[in-house]
């Protein structure tokens, strides 16, 4: 147990627009599994491109976040770097969620299930589309009061 | 506004990727004479037709590729590995 | 006036009440500006552009040369609006342009009367002697449309990414069907029309299909379409530009909160849908108001119930202006003649016109117009005899036939080709990029249709809307008042002009005579021109050919294209982990890169606020936030051997625990970036690149891992913003870090400078690194980012006893140029070799292959004039130096190099510098000049170092 506390990234922790919601979800474990050749049986259910399954979103060939606190045991010469400091979750609820993703990129996986690492609005994000009214966002932890706050401008903008 | 199809990730706009030059470039030894390693630093082809060169998805699984475009269309031709060989092409 | 009952898209039970000019005016919801301004009688509704001649509605679509007027007031006003897509709403404010002091009575219409002063590229030729600056003022006043609002544009823009099966651009009959037939195969559609109602060309000109009016045909495609669920419609939305790869723009005006959406579509298949433009006559005075298109009396009557004149004479070349004579003579209006310029016109073709009374006149062109601000007569010529006529009218309504609106195919690079049959262009066609019906040349819709659901073959069918086609242009008449564009006031003597000029190519011609150049883009004069140009220099329409069509197809708002993306949020901004902290300590921001960063914090002036930082960290203990320094973690059994490919100097033989200061070079053995790389063990670097870095030197590492050295076994982690960096630097550095709860053995001998530790401080990893750009005893402490400003308030606590104060940027950047240590990018540029910043001995010492070492040995790398980094000591010590000042030898004329960084220093407490000098350090205790914004300063070459010479600070 430390002394010290860990403090929020964000000003606000929700935006309430007419049809779509911000609220920041809470600080999660996040691991970033990356090797110059990832081993094929690394994963016991592994995510595939633009899938996210078990808590795993597929980023690259050999690059993989998990999510959660059961990390698989990994072979030496494959990193795991705890991430969990290096993201902010921001999700978005409503009816216009699809709106405001449309706002910045035309990249946002489709299928409910799907995620994916895109460029929305010259930024680098993970989106997760986990329903027909929910996505969730992982931002960078340095950008996320600038993207949280053109999100709302965004909303206010279109009366969403 | 090019629309590429990274190998792993499917279809995506071009503002996703970094452009990496011409391909296919052999980076020479550090015994060749100074012309032929000025050649290796600034000399490119500048075809009108198919152009094989080098794009990065940067902004999504940040892996490097191949691509043989035409400079006159911009149609895509092929997508292809990094290390694999040059397709060719009729013209 | 009282509307025609007919009128299809006003309400008459909903007023509304606008003002044009400070006159109010009543209107009906559903009306444009034009059509409402039309229908109470108002003739005159601009003054043309250079020659300020009065000007009427001419057209009723976005193709109008007469309506462009200032609609709006204040910081939401729109110069240049169309009137004929203004929604007439009520409260509207809008006023005309060009003009002074009124519409009525305009001073400038004298510029009319010495015109012949004013031809094509008259500015190339005057206004220059003596001096352009004579002329300025005046013509600054005089030219020019519109006024651009002077205040900012509070009004919210949106884009909006979407992907379609299908785009429709065109809602007219050839797109709702071709929407309909898509949706009906599965597809997904977006279908899109730039007026507010659909239905395109039947709206003005209707016929029959399959036996029904076109009226209840079209009711029953909006249905369907509204019906419709795979089919998104958007009205008042119009397509701008088409792109690579089926990529399309498109500008709505919207009923969200934004004032303006640009929809930014990948389709996989785009139909282009978008009709024809009717083409004007060429005569003389052909600009006077009353004459207009066809197609505007046509749309004024049936879509807006307005009388466009008392007495109306149609005019043109083609077979279908009996049935319009007719159909409009049905509707009440006064149709008195249609004169038709061929000779010989089949008798079928004319007795729609002569069953409904009209006189028809074959064989006759209009010749000239009279009229003060409206028209009263026109006079007509024989095509074959000197036999003229004169015919009292105050509307004529001219058309020279239509030409397919190919601009959307021609962004698309489709080839264009010249028809005989329609006097105009087409477009060729793709399998993913369809021009279909009137945009394709096909103009029998019947055809069309059949096309659309039963699609034969691969090409395009051109079929004409008349059996023969008269000339356009008029030969006869003074050509200097024969309008070919309307809106850039080009007449075919300046086309003439041009040629006599040489400028025969249709690229010259249009530049030369602006024809084309106006907003409307010459919807409605390019055709005329090249099909002048063509006649007077002996060549084919075809061999002509037309300039480049790019987009966008009507004027867009730089709002629109911005999409909210301005002031706060142009770009990304990166916050530190402690901004809160710094915030509250009253920290003066300032963006270094993309970062928000504390330049200082506010303590007196600026000036006095940086001297007390630095003061406080040469003597006490100081705190700075440095968590946007790079980090990226190196992995791998091959990580020492990357890094030492990578790296200038020696990375194989770091011991873990130990960092080095090293260089990064690029190819052409440029640096790149410095920076201190630390080893945690066998296979696991800490690299630190320069604030900002980051991302450029992951990317690059990452190229040659997949690219070059695929081979070796090593993974590059980005771990920048996974970490706070919490810099404590001074004296009483390690008293301050002592006092936290730590595994570390802090001691001088345990930690020597330039060394990693990693461990657990408070329960929490972390990372201490001892780096220093000030100078000073230093300690780098990382931690998981969130700890960072509970890390920070500690470390303020515990330092509260050694005076410990926070510092920012331009303390770190005094304190670095004390110091002499340089900055890449400031103290070096895009031509500066290790050699030159004193580096050299180590390239050469290595033997292995790094990036750039190939170039290092080049003629030009190795020369011995190159310019070399020294510091500056101004021989006065008390006036400040600039960055950027030229270094010369006394009073030398010859740039030697130049001054790179400079800074107060509080420790000296005198002005210092770094720079660049060729063969500087062979020039110890030399006096130059700085040659600064026009003074000359002496100054001593002296050791970039000024401060602490041997270092004394680090080692403890």
């Amino acid at each position: 147990m430390s002394s010290l506390a860990v403090s929020p990234s964000l000003v606000s922790s929700s935006f309430r627009g007419l049809a779509v919601t911000l609220v920041a979800a809470g600080h999660q474990q996040l691991t970033n599994v990356k090797a110059h050749m990832l081993p094929v049986d690394c994963f016991k259910t592994d995510a595939e491109p633009g899938i996210e399954s078990n808590g795993i979103i597929w980023l690259g060939p050999n690059e993989r976040l998990v999510m959660g606190s059961e990390v698989p045991d990994m072979p030496a010469h494959v990193f795991v770097t705890d991430v969990s400091h290096q993201y902010t979750l921001v999700d978005i609820k409503g009816r216009h969620m699809l709106r405001l993703m449309q706002t910045g990129t035309g990249a946002f996986p489709t299928t409910i299930g799907g995620a994916t690492r895109l460029g929305f609005a010259d930024m680098t994000l993970i989106v997760r589309h986990i329903d027909s009214d929910h996505a969730r966002c992982l931002v960078d932890r340095s950008v996320a009061q600038w993207f949280w706050d053109y999100l709302v401008d965004r909303i206010e903008t279109l009366g969403l | 506004m090019l629309q590429i199809t990274c190998p792993y990730c499917g279809p995506r706009d071009e503002t996703e990727f970094s452009f990496g030059g011409q391909s296919h470039i052999a980076r020479p030894d550090e015994s060749v004479d100074d012309k032929t390693w000025g050649n290796y630093l600034f000399f490119r082809d500048n075809p009108k037709g198919i152009h094989y060169e080098r794009w990065c998805h940067t902004q999504g699984c940040r892996q490097w590729f191949n691509v043989a475009r035409s400079t006159v269309t911009h149609e895509i031709k092929a997508v292809y590995g990094m290390l694999d060989p040059k397709p060719e092409f009729e013209s | 006036m009282t509307r025609l009952a007919a009128a299809r898209e006003i309400s008459l039970d909903r007023p509304v009440t606008f003002t044009f000019d400070g006159k109010t005016y009543q209107g009906y919801e559903g009306d444009t500006l034009a059509s409402a301004l039309a229908a109470n009688g108002v003739d005159v509704l601009s003054r043309s552009f250079k020659r300020h001649r009065p000007r009427g509605l001419f057209s009723l679509g976005i193709d109008d040369t007469g309506a462009i007027v200032q609609a709006g007031t204040g910081a939401t006003a729109e110069p240049n609006a169309r009137a004929t897509a203004t929604p007439a709403l009520d409260g509207l404010v809008t006023n005309s342009q060009n003009s002074w002091p009124s519409l009525q009575f305009d001073v400038l219409r004298t510029l009319d009367v010495v015109s012949d002063l004013f031809p094509a590229g008259f500015y190339n030729k005057t206004f220059m002697w003596p001096n352009w600056h004579w002329y300025e003022w005046a013509v600054r006043h005089v030219a020019g449309f519109g006024k651009a609002p002077k205040l900012p544009d509070p009004d919210g823009y949106a884009h909006q990414h979407l992907n379609v099966d299908v785009l429709v651009c065109g809602g007219g009959p050839a797109g709702l069907a071709s929407a309909l037939a898509e949706a009906n195969s599965g597809k997904s559609v977006l279908l899109v029309e730039q007026e507010p109602t659909l239905g395109g060309s039947l709206k003005s000109d209707p016929m029959q299909i399959d036996s029904e009016s076109s009226d209840t045909w079209l009711s029953e495609q909006v249905d369907l379409i509204n019906s419709n669920s795979s089919i998104d419609l958007r009205t008042r939305t119009t397509t701008i530009g088409l792109y690579d790869h089926n990529y399309a723009l498109l500008l709505a005006n919207t009923s969200s909160n934004a004032r303006q959406e640009l929809l930014r579509v990948r389709a996989k298949k785009i139909i282009i849908a978008t009709g024809a433009i009717e083409q004007p006559l060429v005569f003389e005075n052909n600009d006077r108001p009353g004459i207009m298109l066809l197609t505007a009396v046509q749309g004024l009557a049936r879509r807006f119930g307005v009388v466009a004149g008392k007495k109306i004479v149609v005019a043109g070349n083609h077979d279908r202006i009996y049935a319009a004579a007719a159909e409009l003579s049905r509707a009440g209006l006064n149709i008195t003649a249609v004169v038709d310029a061929r000779t010989s016109v089949e008798a079928e073709v004319r007795e729609p016109a002569e069953n409904a009374g009209i006189k028809v006149i074959t064989g006759h062109m209009p010749f000239n117009s009279s009229g003060g601000k409206r028209l009263k007569n026109i006079t007509l010529n024989a095509v074959d005899s000197d036999a003229t006529m004169q015919i009292n009218c105050d509307t004529l309504a001219i058309s020279g036939g239509y030409a397919p609106a190919v601009h959307l195919a021609c962004h698309a690079k489709l080839p264009l080709r010249y028809e005989d049959d329609l006097a105009a262009f087409v477009p060729g066609t793709r399998d993913d990029l369809t021009p279909i019906g009137a945009a394709a040349g096909d103009f029998d819709l019947t055809h069309t249709l059949n096309q659309i659901t039963q699609p034969s073959r691969n090409g395009n069918d051109v079929i004409s809307f008349s059996s023969s086609l008269g000339p356009r242009i008029n030969p006869l008449g003074d050509k200097r008042n024969q309008w070919v564009d309307w809106v850039h006031d080009v007449t075919l003597s300046d086309l003439e002009l041009a040629v006599r000029e040489n400028l025969t190519s249709v690229e010259h011609l249009k530049r030369y005579t602006t024809n084309g150049m106006a907003i409307d883009q010459g919807k409605t004069s390019n055709l005329n021109a090249l099909t002048h140009l063509a006649a007077i220099t002996s060549r084919e329409v075809a061999e002509v050919g037309t300039t480049t069509y790019r987009p966008p197809y009507t004027p867009v708002t730089m709002g629109a294209l911005v999409g909210g993306r301005s002031g706060q949020f142009f770009m990304p901004v990166q916050r530190l982990p402690m901004h809160a902290q710094h915030a509250s300590l009253d920290a003066v921001f300032e963006d270094y890169g993309s970062w928000k960063r504390p330049a200082y914090y506010r303590n007196g002036t600026e000036e006095q606020s940086i001297n007390d930082e630095v003061r406080a960290v040469r003597n006490g203990v100081g705190l700075f936030d440095q968590s946007p320094l790079g980090k990226l973690d190196v992995r791998g059994p091959d990580a020492a051997e990357f890094l030492h490919r990578i790296y200038l100097n020696n990375v194989l033989n770091l011991k873990p625990g130990a960092g080095r200061y090293g260089l990064m070079l690029n190819e052409n053995g440029i640096i790149i970036d410095d920076g201190i790389f630390a080893r945690i063990s066998e296979t696991h670097f800490v690299v630190s690149t320069t604030s900002g870095g980051a991302s450029r030197i992951y990317n690059m590492m990452e190229e040659w891992l997949q690219c070059e050295w695929v081979d070796l076994n090593v993974t590059v982690t980005n771990s920048t913003t996974a970490w706070a960096n919490v810099t404590i630097a001074g004296p009483k550095a390690r008293d301050l870090v002592s006092k936290f709860d730590t595994d570390i053995d802090l001691s001088r001998e345990a930690f020597p400078h330039q060394s990693i530790r990693t461990g657990s401080l408070e329960g929490i990893p972390v990372r201490i690194l001892r780096a220093s750009f000030s100078g000073e005893l230093c300690y780098e402490v990382n931690v998981p980012t969130g700890y960072g400003a509970a890390l920070w308030d500690a470390a303020m606590n515990h330092g509260d006893a050694f005076g410990v104060k926070p510092y920012g940027v331009e303390s770190v950047m005094t304190m670095r140029v004390e110091k002499g240590f340089m900055h890449i990018g400031s103290d070096t540029d895009g031509t500066t070799v290790p050699g030159d910043v004193g580096w050299g001995h180590i390239a050469e010492r290595k033997a292995a292959q790094f990036i750039g070492k190939r170039s290092l040995f080049r003629p030009h790398s190795t020369a011995d004039d190159r310019h070399q980094f020294i510091g500056l000591e101004p021989v006065d010590g008390d006036t400040p130096l600039h960055a950027g000042g030229h270094l010369t030898s006394r009073n030398g004329k010859a740039s030697e190099g130049y001054l790179t960084s400079a800074a107060y220093s509080p420790s000296l407490d005198r002005y210092i510098a770094l720079g660049l000098l060729r063969r500087g350090r062979d020039r110890m205790d030399e006096i130059i000049d700085i040659y600064d914004q026009g003074a000359r300063r002496a100054a001593r070459v002296v050791d970039p170092v000024h401060y602490d010479k041997e270092g004394v600070q680090l080692n403890v």
